[in-house]
């Protein structure tokens, strides 16, 4: 389970929370870590723009290139040492790349192949999470590095429930942690009563709950109710429903795990 | 009809749909094809004596880059912080408010943010996790916002001003200048490294590694000999004359600035490529435009106007009016450049000043200066963006610092206006 995990750094955040539990996988599940520090080209593009009041666009290049020099060094001193130190041990893999934030994770998912990518919660810059709609793997939102004692999986009739239910149950076997099970039927979405009985029996598990209900509210009372420490979800693809990926993150106040 | 222009002019410079030197030509030409004004008076405007203090201005920053000037100075202020991390924020902020006495402030941050950048990371101090680091680099771009006030070189809204107070027969010189903006500039540089320093407390208690770094650097710098002995004896014999020349002779600042730039030439303190390099000509254009701006709407009386409709609800509250004057300029120049805010409240401003029976001069320096204080968000100024792009910190650290300091800063040129201003006979 998760053999190659990617921490994917932005230049406006030191993910410590999502390098801790990336520490603790590594030590459970022995997987590989590799780290993709990001220079985030928007920010560049925002200066430039801002630059053409007062500067050329020479000058406004030859600053950019010097600011991606100094990125550099400090990805390659500081944040991959301190990574290390924090994680005890050398990276099994470290990227720097320079592009839009989102694009250039994907690449590295690409080349490198990791199996899940372990991000922090960043309630000021929810730019970050267009990965959750494009990520062609697994996407798991820290919130809180403490153990993970309960797990809330929530399928729907709007997302495919492929992975997500075997993937929740084998983490709270690995994890130890208590599982809690609820399909819901969302009425936006064309419901197929059979479909939660043959996701259970598939996966081997018993819905605690089948409820119709309309997916967001659904989890946010439940996740302030039961306090998971982790929620599993099928990713949702459909174009209507995307603002469900950052209410996620930011209204679950739980740790996230978006499985396709 | 000149409302309409400045309207549009609002909207060409918040939006830039066009590029921004054809923006400059728009509305410049607008109230010409309105038939608000005629040739003459559109092309008299235009032609500006701040438009070509801002050439020479640019040359003179175009030579200070080449030369290791200002790589110097910053490091000399930071080396008199000795091991005292509190003292190295201040340090660099006096060092980057110190520069853009002579030259622009984007021009000032971009050289000592990667300066800056580099030490910090041969000191090893941990982006997004230092609260030193944070405050060093936030006081950097503050340090030059601030200090970019205290001369009409700091940056293209103070030319503006004067070239706007000129034309509406208020002399302003460069030294006038100095003695009604440095007070601000000296009390916020404080007040400012203290907030910054009760806001980020720093980790660590003594940096004796940055001290060994920074003398370090020091200490590769080359020593100015020669040629380059020449050209920085050059640039302050141009200091000098702003300073000291108008009160001998009857002689503009614009033309110091000329003269300067063209002896820098000469003594081969830069080359035309470096001129070409640097000088942004379309912006010229849009100073040009906005200047033109600002005159048109104070001749035709629209800015008058506008003036009555602000004081129809502050009437009798004199305190008020100079509030909203300044409170508007603050909140344009968060939002839209320095220079564009600027241009369009200079002749609200001066008016609102001059209806309230103030003086209108008093108006002008305080849209003039408080266009300048811009802290709270990236887009308020190139320096809070070019700072932040080291990564040191976060938008959330910016807008929490920033609107404490603006707060602050609003008091402090309120103060400055209300006591020293009248001392000195601003009003």
């Amino acid at each position: 389970m998760f053999k190659k995990i990617l921490i994917s750094v932005p230049m406006e955040q030191f993910p410590e929370l999502a390098i801790n539990r990336a520490k603790d996988m590594e030590q459970r599940f022995g997987s590989e870590i590799i780290l993709s520090y990001v220079i985030e080209d928007n920010v560049f593009d925002r200066i430039s723009g801002k630059l053409k009041f007062v500067m050329t666009e020479k000058e406004s290049e030859r600053f950019e290139k010097e600011m991606v020099k100094t990125h550099r060094e400090k990805a390659n001193k500081l944040v991959r040492r301190e990574v290390e130190r924090i994680l005890e041990e050398k990276l099994d893999g470290f990227t720097i790349e320079k592009g839009i934030y989102f694009e250039e994770v994907i690449k590295t998912i690409r080349e490198q192949r990791p199996d899940l990518i372990l991000m922090e919660y960043n309630p000021f810059d929810m730019l970050h999470y267009r990965i959750l709609d494009r990520c062609p793997i697994p996407v798991w939102v820290e919130r809180e590095s403490g153990p993970i004692k309960k797990i809330g999986l929530f399928c729907t009739n709007l997302a495919p429930n492929v992975k997500a239910p075997a993937i929740a149950r084998r983490l709270g076997k690995r994890l130890d942690a208590e599982v809690k099970t609820y399909f819901i039927k969302d009425g936006r979405g064309d419901i197929d009563g059979k479909e939660p009985d043959r996701v259970a029996g598939k996966n081997h598990i018993t819905w605690n709950e089948i409820v119709e209900d309309k997916v967001e509210s659904f989890i946010y009372r439940k996740v302030k109710k039961e306090d998971f420490d982790l929620i599993v979800v099928g990713r949702i693809k459909r174009r209507k429903y995307l603002h469900f990926r950052s209410k996620f993150a930011k209204k679950t106040k739980c740790s996230v795990l978006l499985v396709n | 009809m000149m409302f309409g222009v400045l309207i549009c002019a609002a909207s060409l410079f918040i939006l830039q749909p066009i590029p921004l030197g054809l923006s400059g030509i728009v509305v410049l030409i607008l109230p010409l094809i309105l038939g608000a004004t005629n040739v003459q008076e559109t092309f008299r405007s235009f032609g500006n004596s701040a438009v070509f203090f801002l050439i020479g201005a640019f040359m003179i920053a175009a030579t200070v880059e080449r030369t290791p000037l200002h790589r110097k100075l910053s490091l000399r202020f930071l080396r008199l912080a000795g091991s005292s991390p509190r003292l190295l924020v201040l340090a660099t902020m006096l060092s980057g408010a110190s520069l853009t006495f002579i030259m622009p402030e984007h021009g000032v941050i971009v050289l000592i943010v990667p300066i800056l950048v580099l030490t910090i990371i041969k000191v090893g101090l941990l982006p997004l996790r230092s609260n030193l680091a944070r405050s060093l680099m936030i006081g950097a771009a503050y340090g030059c916002t601030i200090g970019s006030l205290a001369t009409p070189l700091g940056g293209a809204r103070n030319p503006l001003t004067i070239g706007f107070l000129n034309s509406q027969g208020i002399e302003m010189g460069f030294l006038r200048w100095m003695v009604i903006s440095m007070p601000i500039v000296v009390i916020s540089i404080f007040a400012v490294w203290i907030i910054l320093i009760l806001m980020f407390p720093t980790e660590v208690k003594d940096l004796k590694m940055a001290a060994h770094v920074i003398k370090d650097e020091t200490d590769e710098l080359p020593t100015f000999k020669g040629r380059s002995r020449i050209i920085v004896l050059t640039l302050i014999l141009i200091v000098l004359c702003f300073v000291i020349l108008p009160y001998f002779i009857n002689v503009e600042i614009s033309l110091i600035a000329l003269i300067g730039g063209v002896v820098l030439f000469i003594v081969g303190g830069m080359k035309w490529e470096d001129v070409e390099a640097k000088i942004p000509w379309g912006i010229i254009l849009l100073y040009g435009g906005a200047i033109s701006m600002g005159i048109h709407l104070a001749n035709s009386g629209a800015a008058t106007w506008l003036a009555d409709r602000v004081l129809e609800h502050t009437y009798g509250y004199e305190f008020l009016s100079i509030l909203l004057v300044l409170l508007l300029s603050k909140v344009l120049t968060e939002v839209m450049s320095n220079t564009a805010a600027v241009s369009i409240m200079l002749p609200i401003g001066y008016a609102v000043f001059s209806e309230t029976g103030l003086p209108a001069e008093m108006g002008a320096m305080l849209v003039g200066l408080s266009g300048g204080l811009a802290f709270m968000f990236l887009i308020s100024t190139p320096g809070n963006l070019i700072s932040y792009s080291s990564g040191y910190f976060t938008q959330k650290d910016l807008l929490k610092a920033g609107s404490v300091v603006n707060v602050v800063t609003i008091g402090i040129v309120l103060l400055v206006a209300y006591t020293y201003w009248k001392w000195i006979g601003v009003w």
